[in-house]
């Protein structure tokens, strides 16, 4: 038996204090209920809310109704007693490499994926965590970019990493290095409490950098940071540009390092099959094509994409980067009040109007001018379409016999395009 | 207002009446909803607090009532009253407080008491002295419930 448990048995038993006086005394903490011992246990440093288990029977497993409590995995190596009983939602858990085992520190990191925590600080000394496949990274403060970036390098079997940055995480420069990786989610969400101060936030040098070969699946939601690049690209299959740039972002010819920075970010996501871009995305590439067209996706083959009426007219211009895109997935972002505004003739033919586009459909159609005219565009354009599919905007069924009287009689350009409405 | 309808009268378990404030009394979370609810007419009865108790309480409440209605006074100056106020309290009352805190519902009172009790009771040994647990484990079950838990047994 260890040790330090018979030192402390023998002290104990050193000062019991004599059987009578221990029964005159009333032990008043027992009278209390659970819940008011568990605020008074809040008080007391960990360590001494778990030696509480051996005070008596009903003392066992008191401890394990506590919300809080700050462990070290090295002290604590079986979390068995926290899998079931307890009601904890804030752990500080602090893991370090050279006193923790790998089976210690995947057992932990099994039960943290399993178990929901509000609060959960984490404190990791370079670890390695030779088993993990999927890891969820959100809202937490690093203790540096290398700690991070070694961190995930040393996840030697990842393949799916989501990262929920925040402001004031203490990353400058998100770094992601893996040769296993095959998912990677970038987020970058505010919190209600954050108050961004423009001058506080300084986006020089911020940046996110990934390098991960047999990356096919990428989602990227941060356009906070200052540079983005992305190497070794080639396996990458599936793009969802949400947000990557911002209007400061926008093609200045005098600074042409981040003009560079841009071009490579769409030049290395290029080969992908299937993107969808954003309606904050178009709104930067309204920008910014003017200056730097997009580089030709040849590959790709399933686009989604968001306008809105002020970056409608880019349709066509846009579609000249996909010569081989099949299947369009449209969507029209507009105020309500702007909704019978006219819109401008789409005119020019791009390459996968002529060869190879046989799907579209249109979501939240509706009769509005902006909508009619896009439907009209890839009736009377499209060589190849078999169908368009109009979504209706439930709303709109009413309309719908006029609509689609409207639509019936336009010449169509594909033989078989069919018009189906749902 | 009247002056009467600014007073409220606390009967505790023992019958001892107390003349309070209404302000003062409404800090109590349980008082607040009685007097909200109009269940009761300007005497409430507390039955589950002495009056020897219930007369610290009330001490605790007036403080805070002055010194929030203030709002000059130092929060330094109220956290002294504080530790003051508990420093020389014995077991028995400390726990009478956490209970009465509790039934009246004063979460700064609780916090306050909850904390003094701990603060007693640092570690395993003085739990054992301070709050006198009476051991109903064999010896065998107490080896095996430390050997769970081995790290917090092991200075």
């Amino acid at each position: 038996m260890d040790e330090g448990f018979l030192e402390f048995k023998e002290r104990r038993m050193r000062e019991q204090w004599p059987e009578l006086y221990w029964r005159a005394r009333a032990d008043m903490i027992s009278k209390l209920p659970d819940s008011l011992v568990c605020q008074i246990l809040l008080y007391l440093p960990t360590k001494e809310i778990v030696r509480t288990s051996v005070l008596s029977k009903r003392w066992k497993s008191l401890w394990l109704l506590i919300p809080e409590l700050s462990l070290d995995a090295n002290q604590f190596p079986n979390h068995n007693a926290l899998e079931h009983k307890s009601c904890l939602h804030k752990l500080k858990l602090s893991i370090r490499k050279d006193v923790n085992d790998p089976p210690c520190v995947t057992r932990w990191t099994d039960f943290l994926a399993r178990r929901n925590f509000s609060i959960l600080m984490l404190s990791f000394e370079s670890v390695s965590l030779p088993c993990l496949k999927t890891m969820r990274l959100e809202h937490n403060v690093y203790a540096s970019d290398a700690g991070l970036e070694s961190l995930i390098s040393s996840c030697t079997v990842l393949e799916d990493l989501s990262i929920v940055r925040m402001f004031k995480d203490n990353i400058k420069v998100l770094r992601v290095h893996s040769q296993t990786l095959t998912s990677l989610h970038v987020d970058y969400l505010f919190g209600g409490d954050d108050d961004i101060d423009d001058d506080e936030f300084v986006r020089k040098g911020t940046g996110v950098m990934v390098d991960a070969p047999r990356l096919k699946y990428l989602k990227f939601e941060d356009d906070q940071s200052d540079s983005k690049i992305i190497t070794n690209s080639g396996s990458l299959a599936k793009v969802n540009v949400a947000y990557v740039f911002h209007e400061h972002d926008a093609a200045d010819e005098v600074d042409l390092p981040k003009r560079n920075m841009v071009r490579n970010f769409f030049t290395s996501i290029s080969g992908v099959r299937e993107m969808k871009i954003s309606l904050h995305t178009m709104e930067f590439l309204d920008l910014n094509m003017e200056y730097d067209p997009l580089p030709l996706f040849c590959n790709l083959s399933h686009l989604k994409v968001t306008f809105s009426l002020f970056n409608l007219y880019l349709l066509p211009a846009l579609l000249e980067s996909f010569p081989n895109l099949k299947s369009l997935v449209f969507m029209l972002d507009y105020f309500p009040s702007r909704v019978e505004e006219a819109v401008a003739r789409l005119s020019s033919t791009p390459r996968c109007l002529l060869s190879s586009l046989e799907s579209v459909k249109i979501k939240s159609f509706s009769r509005v001018p902006a909508n009619m005219e896009v439907a009209r565009y890839f009736v009377e354009n499209s060589v190849v379409l078999k169908k368009l599919v109009l979504n209706l905007r439930f709303s709109m069924l009413e309309d719908g016999f006029y609509m689609l009287r409207d639509l019936l009689a336009l010449p169509r350009r594909s033989r078989t395009c069919q018009i189906l409405l749902c | 207002m009247s002056k009467s309808e600014k007073k409220i009268v606390l009967k505790s378990l023992d019958n001892e009446a107390f003349e309070v404030e209404k302000a003062v009394a409404l800090q109590s979370q349980t008082i607040w909803v009685m007097c909200e609810d109009k269940c009761v007419g300007n005497e409430i009865p507390l039955e589950n607090v002495t009056g020897q108790i219930l007369a610290k309480v009330i001490d605790y409440c007036k403080k805070h009532a002055v010194v929030d209605g203030d709002g000059d006074e130092s929060s330094e100056e109220l956290k002294n009253w504080d530790t003051e106020f508990t420093k020389n309290m014995d077991q028995s009352t400390l726990f009478n407080m956490i209970l009465a805190a509790n039934y009246l519902n004063i979460k700064s009172l609780l916090n306050l008491t909850c904390q003094a009790v701990a603060d007693k009771t640092k570690t395993i040994d003085e739990f054992h002295t301070f709050l006198n647990i009476e051991n109903n484990f064999t010896p065998e079950e107490e080896a095996q419930i430390c050997q769970e838990n081995l790290w917090a047994f092991d200075d």
